[in-house]
Formats: structure tokens, C-alpha cells, sequence
């Protein structure tokens, strides 16, 4: 009998966390430059005396920590390492804002702004930005917007200064009256009562394209709770058929970096902790077949 | 003399009442509200606005 084909692990397929409470997947991790788990062992040693060498060596604790590099960015990476489900939107065919919401004073009143919408008609202009939205005086505004990334799309923005305002001229706000940003698909709508606005009152606003999908969320929550999970790695399929994996059956990590780097994907190197699971009575379970 | 006297008295009654009319702008201002676009020079005749403009003109202190 000759030797059988030593067993022998390449690359990474994917990474695909999973509920510990259902075992449903959340989502698989593809576009991931690894995923490893460390399992490091520790060796104690006594030593004592003249000898160079122990006298005697047992084992200490072995690290079951698993590094995480996704390149890409799912939602159920924020709800596992940040603690946030986002909230995916359905795609946009008529673009959207956000509510107008006062940022310094009072703006959104029945004497000023009451509300910020897309023009019908102009849903191809509008851009994805932020906006804020300043009294020039009591029945004017100014627009600022705070990135030009988006400001090509439809017909073209252009800032009016280097403080960042898009609007040529403030815009007179009347009653009632849809007043429009032009060339930004926006626009501000005035308060039902006499307009008296206080100079330099701001509010805010937020623009989203037409868009086949999209997604926020707000980080940072005291009641955002990292969550525990099952995780399962594939190894890359050898060209033999050989597949290798392993299922972590209880997981906990945090952080969720993100890096704007110039010319560069994002990579995140998440460190997560695989511990151990009762109902399994174990930490992690190896599948290895070659077909 | 009579016929001039009736003259200069049109004159009058007729500026009287342009005057009654005549919405004059205290300074310059500018309106820009979607497609209107109206630059207002002081001394400048605002009459035919729109009320709701006559409105901002009133707060901005402008008539």
C-alpha cells in the first residue's frame, strides 16, 4: 500500500456567520482576504537551578482567537462587530431626503421651513449629499453642501464659494410655497405662517439618488450590543475536489475597522474569539473530505 | 389762465395719485424663488410684486 495524499489546506472560499439562536446563516463572506483561527498554544515550563533546560513542561492555554479580513462590507458585519442591524432600503426610483431638522436655533417652524422634499420632475438631479440649510435673513436662505462627490449627477451643481454654498443667490422663502435648490432636485417648502426667520438659524438635510438600494445606520448607541455567533470557514476547494472547514460554534468580537485610503479597498482585520459552547460541549467541530 | 390753473391742477391730482399707487423700495434686495428672479434697486417701483413678495419686502424692512 503506497502513502495516501497528504491532507494539506490553500487559501479561503468564504466565511459565513450564523445565528446561534435559529443556525440560520446571516450572509456569507466572500470578497475576505482571510480568515484564521490562531489556536496557539502555551507551554509551561519549570525551570530552576543550574539546569538549561525544564524540568518539567505542561500545557497553559491555546487561543482560539480567529482574524477576520473581509474586503467587503455586509450588513450583518455592523449588526455582529458594531452591535447595529442597519436598516437596508428598497431600491429609490424617485430619490429621497431626509426630514429637515434643526441644527443651530429654529429653523423648522411655522415662521420658516417646514419641510425639505424632492422636486417631482427633477428625481434625476438629485445628488447624494449632506446639506445644511442657513437663514441670510428673515425671509431668505442659503444652501451648503458638504461634499461634491455626487454633485455631477443630472444636471450639474457647482459650488458658489470655498465655504461650500451651492445656491448662487439665497432663495425667498414665502408661505406654503415650494421653493427649489436648482440643479439639486431639492426642494424647501416655507412655513404656513408669516415667514420671519432669525439669521443663521440652520437646519439639516440629507439627498439620496435614485438608487437600486441602500443602506444607514447609526453606530455608537449605548444600547448597541455586539452579538454572539456561529461561524463557519471554507477553505479554498483544492484541485483535487479537497475541501477543509471549520465551524466555530460560539464567536464574539468587536470593531469593525474601516479604511479611506487612497487607491485601496477597504480591508477590516476583525479579531473575534471562539469559545466554548455547552450544547455542543466544544469550541469548534473540522470537516475535511476529498472526494 | 383759468384753462392753465386746470392744467397744473391735473398734474397734481395725477401725481397724487401714482404716489398713492407707487410701492418704493427703501434699498436694493433681490428675489430669487424658483423661475422669478427680480433684482430691486432703491427707489425702484415694487408695485406689481406678488403679495407674497410684498410681504418679504415688508420684513426684510425693504418697503
Amino acid at each position: 500500500m503506497a502513502l495516501s495524499e497528504p491532507r494539506v489546506i490553500y487559501g479561503i472560499h468564504s466565511a459565513s456567520p450564523y445565528s446561534r439562536t435559529t443556525g440560520l446563516p446571516y450572509g456569507i463572506l466572500r470578497v475576505v482576504g482571510g480568515s484564521s483561527m490562531a489556536l496557539s498554544g502555551e507551554l509551561i515550563k519549570l525551570n530552576g537551578g543550574s539546569a538549561k533546560y525544564a524540568w518539567a513542561v505542561e500545557d497553559g492555554l491555546i487561543s482560539a482567537e480567529i482574524t477576520l479580513k473581509p474586503k467587503e462590507y455586509p450588513n450583518f458585519l455592523f449588526e455582529l462587530f458594531l452591535g447595529k442591524a442597519p436598516t437596508a432600503n428598497a431600491a429609490e426610483t424617485g430619490a429621497s431626503v431626509t426630514t429637515l431638522t434643526d441644527k443651530n436655533g429654529t429653523l423648522v417652524v411655522s415662521t420658516g421651513l417646514a419641510s425639505v422634499g424632492v422636486k417631482s420632475g427633477s428625481e434625476t438631479d438629485v445628488k447624494f449629499g449632506n446639506f445644511v440649510v442657513v437663514a441670510a435673513s428673515a425671509t431668505t436662505v442659503d444652501v451648503y453642501l458638504q461634499s461634491d462627490v455626487d454633485i455631477a449627477r443630472g444636471t450639474d451643481g457647482t459650488y458658489q464659494n470655498d465655504a461650500l454654498k451651492i445656491t448662487a443667490s439665497p432663495l425667498t422663502i414665502t408661505t406654503s410655497t415650494a421653493v427649489e435648490v436648482p440643479n439639486f432636485g431639492v426642494e424647501l417648502t416655507g412655513g404656513s405662517g408669516t415667514i420671519a426667520m432669525t439669521t443663521a438659524d440652520t437646519a439639516t438635510f440629507k439627498s439620496r439618488p435614485i438608487n437600486t438600494k441602500s443602506m444607514d445606520v447609526v453606530i455608537g448607541s449605548t444600547s448597541d450590543l455586539p452579538l454572539e455567533f456561529g461561524l463557519i470557514m471554507i477553505a479554498q476547494q483544492r484541485g483535487n475536489g479537497e475541501m477543509f472547514e471549520i465551524d466555530a460554534y460560539k464567536c464574539k468580537g468587536v470593531g469593525l475597522p474601516i479604511g479611506l485610503e487612497e487607491n485601496a479597498y477597504s480591508e477590516a482585520e476583525i479579531k473575534a474569539e471562539a469559545f466554548y459552547d455547552s450544547t455542543q460541549d466544544g469550541v469548534f467541530a473540522i470537516r475535511h473530505v476529498t472526494p | 389762465m383759468a384753462k392753465k390753473k386746470y392744467k397744473e391742477d391735473q398734474d397734481t391730482w395725477s401725481e397724487s395719485d401714482n404716489d398713492l399707487q407707487r410701492l418704493v423700495a427703501k434699498k436694493d434686495w433681490s428675489i430669487h424663488q424658483n423661475d422669478f428672479h427680480r433684482e430691486i434697486k432703491q427707489g425702484d417701483d415694487v408695485s406689481d410684486l406678488e403679495q407674497k413678495f410684498l410681504d418679504c419686502l415688508k420684513a426684510e424692512g425693504v418697503i
